[in-house]
């Protein structure tokens, strides 16, 4: 079981200032790619935000928060399974750092875009 | 224009913990979130044609319900309940009628020991849970509230 404190919100680039606690899941998408899904939203995000929280958060976890958003699940071992990769990847960047997800080479992974908020608003 | 300067710098203060509270409000006003289902039931009319087929579905509900916590299929312990019964007879707010079956840690006819936080979701098997209810309320009870 992958574990985490860091997780991923929801980034406004255009509001870098605004704090969201929209967690942010990975969903495939129709091209085969993976996409950033708001879990209180349910809306797509291009980027996330890694934050610390009091409690671990475990695969189970973040899936709890995709059945609740109505998100269709065709294969439970294999979101399982993205979802321990998400973990594993979040685990890897560090907090504050504004991040997007991307595929390769059918791995997921994810892209630091700013090192924090106001590096990203600058850039 | 001298005295407008006091009124505007309020103003300004004001705006800016009128942002703050609303930049802050987001995390302080985050729902609650708390499992939308709580059995299996709900579970799966809740999230009907999310999942592939009902093996899927089922998958689904064990990381479900280790994710929210849920505890399902409860052992009820009768040494809980007789111990919760022969605590009743020993107070003395017990009518006199009941104590010859409370005494023995039996249930007095036409009662039922209720569970006051259900087990199902997650309430203790513990005589501090438990409660004597006339069964006919203990039916009417749970005919409208299901956990």
């Amino acid at each position: 079981m992958a574990e985490s404190k860091k997780v991923l919100v929801a980034f406004d680039p255009e509001k870098p200032d605004k704090q969201s606690s929209d967690f942010l899941v990975p969903i495939p998408t129709e091209d085969g790619g993976v996409a950033l899904l708001g879990s209180k939203s349910g809306k797509v995000a291009s980027y996330g935000l890694v934050v610390l929280t009091g409690k671990s958060v475990n695969e189970n976890d973040l899936f709890a928060k995709l059945v609740d958003t109505g998100q269709k699940v065709p294969s439970v071992d294999e979101c399982l399974t993205r979802l321990i990769a998400f973990i594993e990847q979040v685990k890897a960047v560090r907090i504050g750092n504004i991040v997007e997800i991307e595929t390769a080479n059918g791995e997921l992974k994810l892209n630091v875009a700013a090192k924090s908020p106001s590096g990203f608003s600058k850039a | 224009m001298q005295r407008r300067q006091p009124l505007v710098l309020i103003l300004c203060l004001l705006s800016v913990v009128a942002w703050e509270s609303v930049a802050y409000g987001d995390l302080l006003n985050a729902p609650n979130t708390g499992a939308a289902f709580k059995s299996w039931n709900q579970f799966q009319s809740g999230t009907a044609g999310q999942f592939a087929n009902r093996a899927e579905a089922a998958k689904a509900w064990g990381a479900y319900k280790q994710a929210n916590g849920i505890v399902t299929g409860t052992v009820r312990s009768s040494a809980a309940k007789r111990n919760f019964l022969k605590g009743l007879a020993d107070d003395p707010n017990t009518p006199s009628s009941m104590k010859q079956w409370l005494s023995k840690g039996k249930v007095p006819p036409g009662y039922d020991v209720d569970h006051i936080k259900p087990l199902s979701i997650g309430g203790a098997d513990a005589a501090s849970n438990m409660r004597l209810q006339l069964r006919e309320l203990h039916k009417t009870h749970h005919k409208f509230y299901r956990p």
